[in-house]
């Protein structure tokens, strides 16, 4: 199947509210060690190392609104965190070799920990967040990095199947 | 010029995070207010989160329901003692309330007897990400629930009301780490602030305890109706430990909630108060 920009743009908005929608829903339970997984920050960053900074900044922004639609935090804190983070990780693109495994797990790793931090940082300015650093970092900083690292490769995987149908399909036209 | 383009990205980056901090500032103003596009994301969401949410309900009670199946013969013995122990204290009780009743009257003291107008509602969603514990319900200002509403399920204290659409409400769960109750131990009437998201699990802490407070592990925590929010006496746990503060200021009490928080399916609202 090939696909246009627009069916694959169409695809990504899709499987992020189906995730959140899920989360919220039928898979609120499964958590790992009692934490969940941010699979919406795992495609965010899985584009961004595909497809450069640009399209890590918009999906990230976009990603990080729908998660406020769904959450009861401050709107727009998941959106600010993940909007720098989907930057951040797309200026990697072009300097890394996209296909060794540990590149998703690693990159994912970093961002899922420098994004909870923003996102601490960014909501607790706001008086969102009211443990300590150090009580945010051992309840969901550092556990939701390691659970998201060890899912990445799988989304990653997703992701660069939709980039190689997407590029078929202009290669096509 | 050059050097304009070169940075092109990083302004772009600078734009889109002054508009976001913007967009929070304009909501941290709003507080409890619900947007107008939030109201109509959210009444458009509604109807299948209701769905969802009941279907996974069916299908967790019916695993659960195979695997209780052996045990509920053993189950029903001992639930029948325990309703014959239930009714006894009962009539105890009911002997105390009425000569508290007299005695009140005897020295002109007002009633103490609260009872609540409730509504039920059914939970339809969850809060997807792992900083923050609510829920949404499926009963909204439509049908009488304000923003600060007391939420209660089986056994005790949820939570309360912290933002309300036309059809639905969400719920902050006594174990947010944004969850803050006025709180006491039932019998040793020591006084504190029960706050969610403990750092040690799940649960809750009772803090700002003196040092002198007499409260024990298996007491009952109710909320004390310091705050004006919640109603004197509802129950909230119960005390699990007992510890001494850093430098030995104070105490604080690790409270397990009363009510299951991660199976509920339906729950009250508090609407009004009848006296």
């Amino acid at each position: 199947m090939r696909l246009t920009a627009g069916k694959y743009a169409l695809i990504i908005f899709g499987s992020m509210l189906g995730v959140l929608f899920l989360q919220s829903t039928l898979l609120n339970d499964l958590t790992f060690w009692g934490i969940r997984p941010d699979l919406v920050l795992i495609l965010i960053g899985s584009i961004a190392l595909n497809r450069g900074w640009g399209e890590g900044l918009l999906w990230g922004m976009v990603g990080g609104l729908l998660e406020d639609v769904f959450s009861s935090g401050l709107f727009g804190s998941h959106a600010l965190a993940k909007t720098i983070i989907g930057f951040l990780l797309g200026l990697a693109e072009g300097q890394v070799f996209k296909e060794n495994p540990l590149l998703p797990a690693v990159a994912i790793l970093l961002g899922t920990f420098l994004e909870e931090v923003l996102f601490f940082l960014a909501a607790g300015a706001f008086g969102q967040v009211r443990w300590t650093f150090l009580t945010a970092l051992r309840q969901v900083i550092i556990p939701t990095a390691l659970i998201n690292s060890v899912i990445a490769p799988f989304v990653y995987l997703y992701v660069v199947r939709l980039g190689e149908k997407r590029a078929l399909g202009r290669r096509e036209r | 010029m050059p050097e304009l383009a070169k940075n092109r990205k990083y302004l772009i980056l600078a734009a889109a995070t002054v508009l976001l901090t913007l967009l929070m500032s304009v909501a941290a103003r709003e507080g409890s207010r619900v947007s107008q596009a939030e109201g109509v994301l959210n009444a458009a969401l509604a109807p299948v989160e209701r769905v969802a949410f009941a279907v996974t309900s069916r299908v967790q009670a019916a695993l659960r329901f195979i695997g209780e199946v052996r045990n509920l013969s053993a189950e029903n013995a001992r639930l029948k003692e325990e309703i014959a122990s239930l009714k006894a204290q009962e009539n105890v009780i009911r002997e105390i309330w009425s000569e508290n009743v007299r005695l009140r009257r005897l020295l002109n003291l007002p009633p103490v007897e609260l009872e609540f107008t409730t509504i039920g509602a059914r939970v339809i969603a969850r809060e997807p990400g792992n900083w923050y514990k609510t829920l949404t319900i499926d009963r909204g200002s439509q049908a009488g629930i304000r923003t600060d509403a007391v939420v209660l399920g089986a056994g005790g204290v949820v939570g309360r009301v912290i933002r309300v659409f036309p059809n639905t409400a969400e719920v902050l769960l006594l174990t947010d780490q944004r969850s803050a109750i006025g709180a006491m131990g039932q019998f040793s009437r020591d006084v504190g602030v029960l706050k969610g998201g403990d750092a040690s699990g799940e649960g809750c802490r009772l803090v700002y305890l003196p040092r002198t407070a007499t409260i024990r592990p298996g007491e009952v925590v109710v909320t004390s109706g310091l705050g004006g929010v919640f109603p004197k006496g509802l129950v909230l746990g119960q005390v699990v430990e007992v510890k001494s503060e850093e430098y030995g200021l104070g105490k604080f009490a690790l409270v397990e909630p009363a009510v299951d928080l991660d199976h509920l399916e339906e729950v009250l609202v508090i609407t009004g108060i009848k006296n």
